[in-house]
């Protein structure tokens, strides 16, 4: 196996292609895209500074670990959503 | 592409087949499988040396075939030797292949929620296997699994340690060395 060229192939192929191309090709195999929650955001009044974390917030801190999984959620929330913390550690 | 080393190892495999066919896969070559639940995608699947003996396993894959079809026909097992284009190669035997494989289900999945979109079920492995070797022009792969025989079938055991060492080819007409391929067994 020639490592380093499947991976040069692999790094072209996906600077290169849409994603849209990529759904093509996975519903020729059946297969159906749902909405991710990628782009969900808090409403702006959200309130979380609290450490009586109510149903719907634990719901909401899983919400924001489903749909960013690649950031620190620790510090992802404590820095843009000051006070979640509490929540965050019941949550987990 | 400077990468490329063209070169080109040649692989005895073995595929367990009805008697009635050694005719046309001798005359013709092999048919390919395109079967929606295939291990890694379409092609002509042989077993190879690795975790199994190549023969037996592709003995007792053919009787298994021939119990469930309930047929009377008798099996047997051809040899071929597949020129792998070593270029063209995923082996699933080694790290370097499994971590190739699973960057690439990893690309697929980043960049579709790019548009905020996710599957709406599982990705199976051979779908994303078929997709990567369409992309990256993989003709070859080598990989093990389990396969529950007709032994493990009876004794119900199922397992997620693999069992045998299987090879697929696409292209084969090409791939394989028509004057090679004989019945063994």
């Amino acid at each position: 196996m020639n490592t380093a060229l499947l991976k040069a192939k692999m790094d072209k192929f996906f600077a290169e292609v849409s994603p849209e191309y990529l759904v093509k090709e996975f519903e020729k195999m059946g297969y159906t895209f749902i909405d991710s929650d990628i782009n969900w955001e808090p409403p702006q009044n959200y309130n979380l500074i609290t450490s009586n974390c109510e149903h719907d917030d634990v719901g909401f801190i899983n919400r924001i670990f489903r749909s960013r999984k690649k950031m620190n959620p620790a510090k992802k929330l404590t820095s843009e959503y000051p006070g979640s913390f509490f929540c965050l550690k019941l949550a987990t | 592409m400077a990468l490329e080393t063209l070169l080109v190892i040649p692989t005895i495999g073995h595929h367990g087949t009805y008697e009635k066919n050694v005719d046309s896969i001798i005359e013709n070559g092999f048919w390919e499988s395109e079967d929606h639940n295939e291990w890694f995608g379409d092609g002509v699947y042989f077993f190879v040396p690795g975790l199994n003996e190549p023969v037996a396993s592709a003995k007792q894959y053919a009787e298994d075939t021939r119990q469930r079809d309930k047929s009377e026909e008798p099996t047997c097992v051809m040899e071929a030797t597949i020129n792998v284009n070593n270029d063209s190669f995923l082996d699933l035997t080694q790290y370097d292949g499994l971590q190739l494989f699973n960057s690439y289900r990893d690309e697929v999945l980043a960049k579709i929620e790019l548009i905020g979109k996710k599957p709406s079920s599982v990705f199976e492995d051979h779908d994303l296997m078929k997709n990567m070797r369409k992309e990256l022009g993989i003709e070859f792969v080598k990989g093990n699994v389990y396969i529950r025989f007709g032994v493990q079938r009876i004794a119900r055991l199922q397992s997620r340690i693999p069992n045998v060492t299987i090879f697929v080819v696409n292209n084969s007409e090409t791939n394989i060395e028509k004057a090679s391929v004989k019945r063994v067994a």
